[in-house]
């Protein structure tokens, strides 16, 4: 340890000198909420008063707000001197020159202090000769009081908090400044005169620069941020209908790419991607999911209650996550839950319901459609009809009595839940100046369109903050959610999405119910019978946060924070399966005689723990020396998570109606359980600086140990700097303050690292058991060779590099943000692509060794983001967009081309591009098949012809090139929300383009009973349509199937624009509120999913694209109506 | 300051720097090669995890779709792609490519000799070991007739090594197949006892070779091999019920050479509900074609087209008995109703829901359904614990006729060994002899038809197809299905149309299809394999 502290501190040396250095070159713009004191001309002439009386006059001249000790000053008289129209600090120079005396702009205005002094604003509390008096007032915004605001008397450490009904009492001496502020309002400051009420009216700030930004272990104000930090606040999250916490963020951050890829209850949590793919999809690679941090302790999106979250802070760039180095090269979120505050006790109840629908549906042929169509694949393949001419008519006139000709609606038989969902919330906080509590209790319900969809979740949170003494503050956490989750389940291949899998593919032919009652299934069997059947799986999922965090500060500016963070998530599962008897089906009255059998039926329990606990400790120092502000932050942290299952089944109950254990015979029964664990062990830091708050700078690193590698390959270093200059303070810059209120430049560099494999060991060679035969009815159990081993594993690394721009315009009503940055990822961890040769193939085969691959990849992108908030009379509007591009490439593979199905990628592809053949077209004659190039010997006219790209006279895996690219490089999101008297209206659009998708799971198929076909196939090509837009039928020929032969003919732009939400609201009025004894009552309609835009397969959810499927749970569509009440 | 500072950073590390290191984490539930092989019971579970998957009863059953004996309607399997002649390397349809057993059994002998004599006696290490050396060469046996050259990997490799290693020559394969199965055959016993029963055996190891000579040509080599499964020690006889050889209360009888070993929910087999016809629950993935029920001799001994007896209307009557237990078909008694692909009330109807597309449907191992309906051997048809053999006796009688035939060494041996077959007590057929078959060319004939008859839908006709060069004939053109018309549901008389016959498919074939092409992505993976000619 002695050793690393060393090291440490070495490293903190030199990552501060690079940072200096890189702030010389490099720099940042910032917004002054007080106008700039260089716009600010005065005419004034002094002559011999005192400097407290000459500052008095010149405050109330130049409106600007000074802050001064008024003991000091009232010993020193001015010189005589006059100034017209001269700019401000050229009058403060000279009232100043020869004196002791200087000027800064501070936060709220200027500042005179004494030179010799090393000036601390906020420690400056000199005793005042003036006497104090008592203030007392109201604080509110345009809708009523707000509680929780911070008063402070500037420069002393005087300070309250408004309370429940806005109401605060303050004493202050006349000619301080009391300085209002709270978050996601401008601050306002107001000298005190002679007046002992004063009422203030607070503005919301948008996008405001003085906000505080939750970072990485802290916080920091907005204008001195020097890395890329995108934010939401709860204001963005309310009132929405969002079942999953990762729906309300889409569209929300630049750079931030959220799909979702089902709407099923409890399963509808989006895959977040923060500027584009970093690291390895899916299982074959480490995770390119960001770290997502809950008040300082990691845990998962789905924990939280969008209720309860105050504040969301997106780190994108290396600069702001290095300090989360291991985990943070796909990004970090950190999720700030709403805490008490000072002021009496406030209630919140908040609720919302509504229905849901199926977002789209896929507009299957009717069944005499769908068995002509057949019929025509098969004579274009040379087999029997399957249907005849009267089968056919049967299908279109519905006229078969016995139920054989049916068009069975298989989706609305299966979707024929109305799906309602709601939402109540209640919220209690309150506190006192030592001791603050929040008390949040939420319970969600929501019922899906297929039956027996459902799931619910019981949120607990409480928070406490206190301070024990004048040094020492503890604040708590217990967060409980309890969630239960059920869905049905099929007999077949036991699952959820068999049902729905069966709803989107089994024929309109086949009949659902034969008028003798016998139910129709197909080889799985009968996704109704399935739903029909008491068949369920069942999760009960708790989950119980809590951290302790201590804050002991034994001297001003030092704070020691130890913290504790424990997290358990148990999850039990029931899942029953029945057994199933299908009949001969018949007209009405036809004996039901048994015909298939699905079973046995079993039971399974289950049940699943992970526990986390995080040790960690953190000291941070602030100290301000005249100009130069520095921060310090170190820290370090131990982090251990296992994980443990097990599950039992028995099978053959007598009957359907018992779902326990003990009801089914031991015969047959079995079962599993394993465990795995892993550890971190950190160590960070992080330094900052600013002169003036003019030039910024930060410094952070990390250095962690993970348990996924070998001693000796374990840590990694993370290291990043950033710097700012906030251009606009500079005075060249004044004469441009009319026109830019204010200019920022920021640029920053980093290392990240990743150990997020899906096997916890990846350097053990380990051997699977259970690998069983049977000799002579005997069971025995087998080893075989599991995962290959590889030692030499370690880190994935991520150097990224950003700038960025952040002006504002238009006295502050617009502002705009630019960044660009660049994210190499080198020596990707992904498991080796290795041919059958190493015993691979199969299911229970030998799986190949994470490697780190030796490649590279990069992510480019800009991301702008603005906004723009003005108002015309009582009409007030903000409109916010942003917008991303991101272009993924690979810029070096060793060993070449990697291709895995249909996706390949490859020096300067995109990582998984898509992957197949060019199409030029339909043949449209016999005539034109010959002589080209052919994929098979049943190619003829009709079909789709492929370009022989290498020219050797056949259509093979030589021929097939780069077909475009899945993953969208354009990412947008735009709200606009404006308000008149008490109504609010917004709207919230999301989109996505340039994105390209390629899936044979789009358009169903041309079959018999488990196939159908969606309207595409009816532009087909025959003999008499030789002009066709579509190819051929074809049913088991390969050459036109887009997945056993995917071509540019299936690649379609997916690009999209989705009305993402609309909420209009109306607050009840004052005075009709009060006489209820509430404080505050808003109605809303809010909806979600609204409207979709977008060229591609208008049955398919284009957010899906390439990993979309015509089985899949669509999304859904929400309307609901909802209610806030403050008492 | 700065102690307090100090004070701090300590206090810190002291808090997370306590107990044990968390970074030294290990596997909770997998065992690890480094403590493994210290005993007779790591040994054995090791050879257990050889045994798991070695051959599938699926692929016994299903492969008969990639001949002309069967049709597979459901293009998702596969097997038709290849088949009708649309197998590409991109999309083979079946794929055999795999070494997942071979490297098991390559680890297994790799880390063996690591346990001591002391807790494994040598005996039973060299039968163990032999064991393993016969499914490999088993795999590889299947392998170089598939695929014909392939890589030959003996230990375990490294990922480099898997993904640049070359084919070797089918020549050298089948050298160290043949090889293999003569050194381990002296060390492996003639049969098992008890729960040891199901293991390889000498007999196994000999049949293999047997068919891996005949396979390849080596009709002496095949002659002197089957002699030796004839005689001493071995007392291999045919079962007399030919139905009954696949019964699973039959399992392990005196005709099985070799088989997969099931045990219902533990071990189990699923393949035989999706052989079985619809109205029974199962999927009729397997289809009979008409080509197979023609080419079954009539009672008479004669083939279809020279018996004038023959009535193409009632084409299942007087026919080799072998027929009705192999093939489901319109009109036959099964499990007590008369088996209807042609009416149109028939959940059993020829285009059908899971229907045969063929009007025919697979019996062998479905003799009885109610076999494995919570029986000791299945729950039900999809979940079964009978064995699915892989050699049985027969085949090396007809091999050692047929390696003689070629050999043109035509003896008494010859008709005697195909007598055998044929006159099994349940089948009955009348004799050849050497009057009616004198010569090689006859005998050729009878010997490819006899081997058919006897051991269609067990997997074997492709590769006969293959060795015999008959693909142009066999696999091209309609896949046809019987004829059209009606069964008496009380009688089970047929009345059928003439010349009607369902056309389930169209079939076309290309010298190329002798040999199966390389599937792509391991050529993707490894540049260095080169893809077979002609595709």
């Amino acid at each position: 340890m002695n050793q690393k502290l060393q090291t440490l501190t070495r490293r903190i040396a030199k990552l501060g000198i690079v940072a200096m250095l890189s702030a010389v070159s490099l720099g940042t713009w910032a917004i002054n909420r007080i106008q700039d004191i260089r716009t600010v001309k005065v005419s004034i002439s002094f002559n011999g008063e005192t400097l407290e009386k000459a500052f008095g006059r010149l405050s109330e001249v130049s409106k600007m707000p000074f802050n001064y000790n008024h003991n000091e000053l009232r010993k020193i008289s001015t010189k005589q001197l006059a100034f017209k129209n001269e700019p401000l600090p050229q009058v403060l120079n000279a009232i100043l020159n020869g004196t002791q005396f200087q000027y800064k702009e501070g936060e709220s205005g200027v500042i005179i202090f004494k030179t010799e002094e090393k000036h601390d604003q906020r420690t400056n509390s000199t005793v005042s000769a003036a006497d104090p008096i008592t203030i007392k007032g109201i604080v509110s915004d345009n809708a009523g009081p707000i509680p929780g605001v911070s008063v402070m008397v500037k420069g002393t450490g005087k300070g309250t908090l408004t309370a429940g009904d806005g109401s605060f009492s303050i004493r202050a001496e006349k000619g301080e400044v009391l300085v209002f502020s709270t978050l996601g309002y401008k601050t306002k400051e107001i000298t005190v005169d002679n007046q002992t009420t004063i009422n203030v009216l607070l503005e919301a700030s948008v996008n405001s620069l003085e906000d505080v930004v939750v970072v990485g272990y802290g916080q920091q104000k907005k204008i001195n941020l020097t890395g890329a930090v995108g934010t939401i606040s709860s204001k963005d999250i309310d009132n929405r209908p969002v079942t999953n916490l990762t729906n309300a963020i889409q569209g929300k951050v630049a750079g931030v790419n959220i799909t979702t890829s089902t709407g099923q209850p409890g399963r509808d949590a989006g895959t977040i991607r923060i500027r584009g793919i970093g690291t390895g999809l899916g299982s074959g690679g480490a995770s390119a999911a960001p770290i997502v941090i809950i008040d300082g302790v990691p845990g998962a999106m789905g924990d939280v209650n969008p209720n309860d979250i105050e504040n969301i802070s997106v780190l994108k760039d290396a600069a702001s996550s290095a300090i989360y180095g291991a985990r943070a090269s796909n990004g970090v979120i950190l999720i700030t839950t709403k805490k008490g505050k000072e002021g009496g006790v406030q209630l919140k109840y908040d609720m919302y319901a509504g229905p849901q629908q199926i977002m789209k549906q896929p507009d299957f042929l009717p069944s005499w459609q769908q068995a002509l169509l057949y019929n025509e694949a098969r004579a274009n393949e040379g087999a029997s009809l399957r249907w005849s001419d009267t089968d056919i008519q049967l299908f279109k006139d519905g006229s078969d009595q016995t139920g054989a000709h049916p068009n069975t609606d298989w989706i609305s038989l299966i979707f024929s839940e109305t799906g309602w969902q709601q939402n109540h919330n209640v919220n209690i906080s309150g506190g006192d100046q030592k001791s603050k509590y929040l008390v949040s209790l939420g319970y969600f319900d929501q019922n899906g369109n297929v039956k027996e969809t459902r799931y619910q979740k019981y949120n607990a949170l409480f928070n406490v903050n206190s301070q024990l003494t004048p040094k020492l503050g503890l604040s708590a956490k217990l967060g409980f959610l309890y969630a239960p989750f059920s869905e049905p389940v099929s007999t077949y291949a036991t699952s959820f999405g068999q049902i729905i899998r069966g709803a989107n593919r089994i024929s309109n032919t086949v009949p659902a119910r034969w008028e003798n009652g016998a139910l129709g299934y197909v080889s799985d069997g009968s996704p109704l019978a399935w739903l029909e059947s008491p068949s369920f799986n069942k999760w009960q999922n708790y989950t119980i946060n809590g951290n302790v965090a201590g804050d002991w500060s034994p001297l001003q500016g030092l704070h020691f924070k130890p913290s504790f963070g424990y997290r358990l998530a148990l999850g039990q599962q029931q899942q029953y399966v029945s057994d199933i008897q299908y009949y001969k089906g018949g007209a009405a009255g036809t004996p039901l005689t048994p015909t298939k059998l699905e079973s046995p039926n079993n039971l399974t329990n289950a049940t699943d723990r992970t526990t986390y606990t995080l040790l960690q400790g953190v000291a941070d120092y602030e100290k301000n020396i005249g100009k130069h502000n520095f921060k310090v932050l170190i820290g370090a942290s131990q982090e251990y998570s296992i994980y443990n299952y097990f599950s039992a089944q028995r099978q053959n109950f007598l009957n359907n109606e018992l779902t326990q254990i003990n009801a089914a015979p031991a015969l047959g029964q079995s079962t599993s359980g394993y465990a795995n664990d892993w550890g971190l062990k950190s160590v960070f830091g992080r330094l900052n600086y600013n002169f003036n708050e003019k030039y910024l700078l930060e410094a952070n690193f990390r250095f962690d140990g993970s348990s996924r590698f070998a001693k000796g390959h374990r840590w990694g270093k993370f290291p990043a700097v950033s710097a700012g200059w906030i251009i606009s303070k500079e005075d060249f810059f004044a004469g441009a303050l009319n026109a830019v209120n204010s200019l920022k430049l920021r640029a920053s560099w980093g290392k990240l690292g990743n150990q997020q494999i899906a096997n916890n060991y990846a350097y053990f060679e380990s051997i699977t058991g259970g690998q069983t035969y049977s000799f002579n009815q005997t069971l025995v159990t087998g080893l075989t060779p599991g995962d290959g081993a590889n030692p030499l594993l370690q880190w994935e690394k991520t150097q990224s590099i950003g700038v960025g721009i952040d002006a504002t315009f238009l006295d502050n009503k617009l502002d705009v943000s630019l960044d660009y940055f660049e994210k190499k990822t080198s020596n990707p961890l992904l498991r080796t692509q290795a041919g059958a040769v190493l015993g691979t193939s199969g299911t229970t085969s030998f799986v190949p060794p994470y490697v780190n691959v030796d490649g590279e990849m990069v992510n480019k992108g800009i991301e702008v983001s603005a906004g723009y908030k003005n108002n015309a009379g009582e009409f007030t509007y903000n409109i916010n967009g942003n917008f991303s591009f991101t272009k993924n490439e690979v810029t070096k593979l060793t060993g070449g081309k990697v291709i895995n199905d249909n996706t390949f990628y490859d020096v300067g592809t995109p990582f998984y591009s898509l992957y197949g053949y060019e199409a030029l077209g339909i043949y449209k004659t016999q005539a034109a098949v010959t002589e080209t190039a052919v994929l098979n010997n049943k190619v003829a006219a009709g079909d789709i012809q492929y370009k022989d790209q290498n020219n050797d006279g056949k259509i093979d895996a030589q021929d097939k090139v780069y077909l475009g690219n899945y993953y969208p490089k354009i990412a947008y999101g735009l709200s606009f929300s404006s308000g008149w008297k008490n109504f609010e209206l917004s709207l919230f659009f999301q989109g996505a383009a340039a994105v390209k998708a390629m899936g044979g799971n789009l358009i169903g198929r041309v079959g018999p009973d488990v196939e159908k076909p969606t309207s595409v196939f009816l532009d087909r090509w025959t003999p008499t349509n030789t002009d066709a837009s579509f190819p051929r039928l074809w049913y088991s020929y390969k050459q036109n199937d887009p997945t056993g032969t995917p071509s540019s003919f299936w690649v379609k732009d997916a690009s999209y624009l989705r009305l993402k939400n609309v909420t209009f609201a109306y607050t009840l009025p004052k005075n009709v509120v009060n006489r209820l004894g509430l404080n505050k009552v808003k109605v809303y309609y809010s909806g979600q999913n609204l409207l979709t835009f977008t060229s591609f397969y208008k049955w398919i959810d284009p957010e899906l694209g390439s990993a979309g499927s015509i089985n899949n749970y669509p999304q859904v569509l929400v309307n609901t109506l909802g209610l806030n009440v403050t008492f | 300051m700065k102690k307090k500072l100090i004070y701090i950073i300590l206090a810190t590390a002291v808090l997370t720097g306590c107990k044990k290191d968390v970074l030294d984490t290990k596997p909770l539930d997998k065992y690890s090669n480094l403590t493994l092989w210290s005993s007779k019971a790591d040994a054995n579970a090791a050879l257990t995890g050889c045994y798991s998957g070695w051959e599938l009863g699926d692929n016994v059953i299903y492969d008969d779709c990639i001949s002309d004996n069967g049709i597979d309607q459901f293009p998702w399997e596969g097997y038709e792609t290849f088949a009708s002649g649309l197998a590409s390397p991109s999309d083979p349809g079946v794929n055999k490519y795999s070494y997942t057993t071979i490297q098991r059994c390559n680890w297994f002998l790799d880390n063996v000799d690591k346990v001591p004599v002391s807790a494994l006696d040598n005996t039973l290490k060299t039968r163990m070991k032999s064991e393993a050396r016969f499914l490999r060469a088993y795999k590889y046996a299947i392998l170089s007739q598939v695929y014909g050259d392939v890589p030959l990997a003996l230990h375990n490799l490294t990922a480099d090594q898997a993904n640049t290693i070359t084919r070797s020559p089918k020549t050298q394969i089948v050298d160290f197949v043949l090889q293999e199965l003569a050194s381990i055959a002296p060390s492996l016993p003639v049969s098992y006892s008890g729960s040891d029963i199901g293991r390889i055996t000498r007999g196994a190891a000999l049949a293999l070779k047997a068919r891996v000579e005949l396979f390849n040509a080596k009709y002496t080599e095949c002659i002197a091999t089957s002699q030796q499964l004839m005689t001493g020690p071995f007392s291999y006889s045919l079962f007399p019920d030919y139905e009954g050889i696949f019964r699973p209360q039959n399992s392990n009888n005196q005709e099985v050479i070799l088989d997969v070993q099931y045990l219902q929910n533990d071990n189990a087999e699923w393949v035989l509900g999706a052989a079985l016809p619809n109205s029974y629950g199962g999927w009729s993935s397997m289809a009979p074609t008409q080509s197979l029920v023609d080419a079954y001799e009539t009672k008479n001994g004669k083939t279809i087209q020279q018996d004038g007896s023959y009535n193409a209307l009632q084409p299942y009557s007087n026919r080799d008995p072998r027929l009705d237990a192999t093939v489901i078909h319109p009109g036959l008694s099964y499990m007590g109703a008369y088996f209807d692909p042609l009416s149109a009330t028939s959940s059993d109807l020829v285009g059908n829901n899971n229907a045969s597309p063929t009007g025919y449907n697979f019996k062998k191992y479905l003799a009885n359904i109610d076999d494995y309906n919570n029986t000791a051997y299945g729950t039900d048809v999809w979940n079964t614990g009978g064995s699915i053999i892989v050699i049985r006796y027969a085949e090396i009688l007809l091999g050692y006729a047929e390696a003689k035939i070629e050999a043109n060494q035509i003896d008494a041996s010859v008709y005697n060994a195909i007598n055998q077959v044929r006159q099994r007590p349940t089948v009955n057929m009348p004799a050849v002899t050497a009057a009616l078959y004198p010569d090689q060319a006859s005998l050729r004939v009878l010997i490819r038809r006899e081997r058919r008859a006897e051991l269609a839908g067990e997997g074997l006709r492709w590769y006969d197809i293959q060795r015999w060069k008959i693909g142009e004939q066999a696999l091209s053109g309609d896949v046809k299905g019987s004829l059209k018309g009606s069964v008496n549901a009380t009688t089970g008389a047929l009345t059928l149309t003439p010349n009607s016959n369902f056309v389930a498919g169209n079939r076309t074939f290309d010298a190329k299809n002798y040999l199966w092409p390389i599937p792509q992505k391991e050529i993707d993976i490894n540049h260095a394999l080169k893809q077979n000619p002609g595709y």
